[in-house]
């Protein structure tokens, strides 16, 4: 068992510690060709602190609603967070860029606005929203519901509750606000795909530039790449320090919660209005937009329709590479041994902090010598994809592992069941469903990924996330809007098709009597 | 059920994985290509004598950030693209074969495009930078780089990244070679770029910037302004005084085997036959629009004037080359200063 646990952590280190380690040590070695220019840098800061402002408290206050309401509004409210949480950046840019190619839109002052750095601020806060709401939704399901009791049996007049509650939530609005600054500074599809990042630098289009622009400079990427991630460990030592001094406030003891309420007809106003206006702006605008500019022009020259297949192969290749791997490392980790699980969790936080766009630069460097010379090839792309899903993907099966009854298999084991037998009878149809669901997330995101694809993808086999941009850059967006819809309605039928098989293998079947 | 169930959908996979992952038979010449003509040549190549070619399209950017991401583990054997300067570039980072098979009856023009060491052969010629505007919006446009900075042009400019688009930094060192070289020629750069100069990221994009009114004048190479133009006829060209040349050109990679390299020296002679130059400027759409530099071949396209009435400037390509990276560096710091 130490063996195979041995070999796990040296596939680990080699797909997360070792190409890091080749990235990240260049600049202390190879000087920049072009120097470090901090304007990218300090413009994606601002912007990553502006959009945590605006989206911390918006976050906190839905992911309250979620957390203590019921009704429709709310549901609504949930379920847009949801759609938002799952659309890549890019697509609902791309969205709002074909609403923006009619001239009397673009030179409106909307126009004006949206196509400079108001656009970014609009699309950053859209996409770090779910993030913030649902990292804050976690900090309020530990909360207990008795201090408010106490507020009202001790008379509190109800302005001095609201005061108190806001303190309490005081941990709920850092961890929103640490997210959605984090995912702010870290993302790619939406600076790639807005355009103006050519007047506006942002450093995750700044190290892309270096990677994969004329003349290439790894140092100096790699430099902005220790810039991006101690910026966000400073983010999470910051929420930690909220969160250890304030947490206890909001969780004293054990937590006992009251069951959703109804909503009152303020609530229904407030909430349902913004799940109006999410659903407005941020899905139904940039989809319809999407659907109507695809619809139009020559469908049939449609260029790079392959990268649809391909990338949906990707997708479903990584993720099963993943939860395979995922599941090994989390039956690998339930053992005795401490120092197992405490290596592991290092490697796994320290890569989850690690965006894509540094993880596949390192892949560059690490893959590209006499001993491995990977890159340039569709398995480097495939072992990145994997790489970077891994973390996802196990605590997607982290919690289905951890519900599984140990008895089962000792049960198993005593009636002399074959491995096998447990592993497909037993395990594996009680971690279907969960295990699909993981599966397709992984699937979807791995199809859609841009970042790794950009810096990895096989000259002449494009990837879907790089045809969508290439022809978003082009200002073809009818192709884009056609390839983007494509690569969804795929990923629908997949998994409609799955589910409905899953369904029919799992149903409850008649009890059959034994034959002695 | 569930085991049948189980199999079929790893029997998935691993056909998926076998699909995705299976090394190609031998793919023959990888020719990587940032001219549209590029599969049509390669395809008719195949055709005639057997050699297969794995024609990969790239954007001139992306190709040759890939070839120097690539290094000394090149997955390519051929490549074929705007700019001799860019080549030199290459030539100067130690990954291109010299020597290259030079092209039998070049013209004058041809010959002053040769490579000292052989390390690329030129196919044809563009022009670097031209201006293609919108009459309705610029009544009086400008012929010149030096009418570029005059207040009736202000926010109306708009040109590519040279970072991105491959064509584009022999275009801004031309620019600079023409308002008094390196380092004297930023001024004329900062003073565009006060005046509001636009920036997007290829020829495509700024063409699509102009045709929706965010500029009023695109400078863009001249094969792309020619076949846009000849589909929008609202808009008209200038060939500037003077417009650079922008060789296209052919390197191979260095270290190749001799087999390859024979295939590669058939592939450098087929591509300037008369016959496939005619099918370069049929099937190459905006990159067809370009000036042969063979005495036999045929002439250009009907929308290019005569390279005898053009004000045409050669640079040195081993200077700009060598030049390429700090330029860029400094552009790109220039046009995001504030």
């Amino acid at each position: 068992m130490s063996l195979l646990r041995g070999m796990l952590l040296a596939l680990l280190a080699c797909l997360f510690i070792y190409p890091l380690e080749r990235l990240l040590s260049l600049p202390f070695f190879v000087p920049s060709p072009g120097g470090i220019d901090s304007h990218a840098y300090l413009n994606s800061l601002g912007l990553a602190v502006l959009v945590g402002l605006i989206v911390a408290p918006l976050g906190a206050l839905f992911a309250h609603a979620l957390e203590v309401l019921k009704g429709r509004a709310v549901l609504a409210l949930g379920f847009a967070l949801w759609v938002l949480f799952l659309a890549p950046g890019y697509v609902l840019t791309t969205g709002w860029l074909v609403i923006f190619t009619s001239p009397v839109a673009r030179n409106s002052a909307f126009g004006h606005a949206f196509l400079d750095v108001g656009g970014l601020i609009f699309l950053y806060c859209l996409k770090a929203l779910p993030f913030a709401a649902f990292v804050a939704r976690a900090t309020f399901a530990q909360a207990s519901s008795s201090l408010a009791e106490a507020a009202i049996v001790l008379g509190v007049i109800p302005w001095r509750r609201r005061l108190l509650a806001l303190r309490l939530a005081l941990p709920a609005i850092a961890a929103s606000f640490t997210i959605a600054a984090i995912e702010t500074i870290q993302e790619f599809g939406i600076p790639a795909t807005l355009g103006v990042t050519t007047k506006f630098p942002i450093i995750t289009y700044a190290i892309y530039q270096r990677l994969n622009t004329t003349p290439t400079d790894f140092a100096g990427a790699a430099a902005l790449c220790w810039w991006l991630i101690l910026t966000a460990g400073l983010l999470a030592v910051m929420q930690l320090s909220v969160q250890a001094r304030h947490q206890a406030a909001l969780t004293h003891g054990r937590a006992r919660r009251n069951p959703p309420r109804d909503c009152a007809a303020s609530e229904t106003m407030l909430f349902g209005g913004s799940a109006a206006l999410l659903w407005l702006l941020g899905v139904a605008a940039p989809m319809l937009a999407l659907i109507d500019t695809a619809l139009s022009g020559d469908i049939s020259a449609t260029d790079m329709l392959d990268s649809v297949p391909r990338s949906l192969g990707y997708g479903m290749l990584a993720a099963s590479l993943a939860l395979a791997l995922g599941v090994i490392v989390l039956k690998l980790k339930a053992g005795r041994a401490r120092w197992f699980p405490a290596l592991l969790q290092v490697l796994l936080s320290a890569n989850m902090a690690v965006p894509g766009l540094i993880l596949g630069a390192g892949y560059v460097i690490a893959f590209n010598n006499d001993f491995l010379p990977l890159y340039g090839t569709v398995l480097l792309l495939i072992i990145a994809y994997t790489a970077a899903a891994l973390p996802i993907a196990i605590r997607l099966m982290g919690t289905a592992i951890g519900q599984l009854d140990k008895k089962l298999d000792e049960a198993a084991r005593i009636f002399a069941l074959p491995s096998f037998v447990r592993l497909i009878d037993i395990e594996a149809a009680l971690l279907a469903k969960p295990g699909l669901y993981a599966w397709l997330l992984v699937t979807a995101s791995v199809m859609y990924e841009l970042p790794i694809s950009e810096l990895l993808y096989v000259p002449g086999a494009t990837p879907l996330g790089v045809a969508i941009v290439s022809a978003d850059m082009m200002a073809e967006y009818g192709q884009a809007a056609r390839l983007a819809l494509l690569g969804l309605l795929s990923l629908g039928v997949l998994a409609a098709v799955l589910s409905v098989a899953l369904n029919f293998v799992t149903r409850q079947q008649p009890e059959t009597e034994a034959v002695p | 059920m569930r085991r049948l169930f189980a199999g079929v959908v790893v029997a998935v996979i691993v056909v998926i994985g076998a699909v995705l992952l299976w090394p190609a038979p031998d793919a023959g010449l990888v020719v990587y290509s940032g001219l549209d003509y590029g599969p049509t040549v390669a395809a008719a190549f195949t055709k005639e004598t057997g050699i297969k070619v794995d024609i990969v399209r790239l954007s001139t950017g992306s190709l040759l950030a890939r070839i120097a991401s690539q290094g000394h583990h090149p997955a390519w054997d051929l490549a074929w693209f705007d700019g001799a300067t860019a080549a030199m570039s290459l030539d100067q980072a130690g990954l291109l074969a010299h020597h290259l098979p030079a092209p039998t009856n070049l013209n004058a023009t041809g010959k002053t495009m040769l490579s000292s060491q052989g390390a690329y052969i030129p196919t044809g010629m563009t022009l670097a930078g031209v201006f293609i505007y919108d009459p309705a919006r610029l009544a009086t446009p400008p012929t010149s780089w030096s009418d570029l900075t005059q207040p009736a042009y202000q926010g109306q400019v708009g040109m590519n990244d040279p970072s991105i688009s491959g064509p584009t930094y022999p275009m801004l060192a031309g620019m600079l070679s023409n308002a008094g070289g390196w380092p004297q020629g930023q001024n004329y750069v900062e003073a565009l770029k006060a005046d509001g100069l636009h920036m997007f990221d290829k020829n495509d994009a700024t063409l699509a910037a102009l045709q929706s009114q965010a500029i009023s004048l695109a400078i863009v190479q001249s094969s792309a302004a020619v076949y846009f133009a000849a589909a929008h006829p609202a808009l008209k060209v200038i060939f500037p005084s003077p417009a650079f040349a922008l060789p296209n050109v052919m390197v191979e990679a260095a270290g190749l085997k001799d087999r390859q390299r024979a295939d590669a020296a058939k592939f450098m002679a087929f591509v300037m036959r008369p016959d496939i130059q005619k099918l370069r400027q049929t099937h190459g759409e905006a990159d067809g629009d370009y000036w042969p530099i063979t005495t036999d071949a045929p002439a250009p396209l009907p929308g290019l004037p005569g390279l005898g009435t053009l004000d045409t400037v050669t640079l040195d390509p081993a200077r700009w080359g060598g030049l390429e990276s700090a330029i860029n560096s400094w552009f790109a710091k220039a046009m995001t200063d504030s």
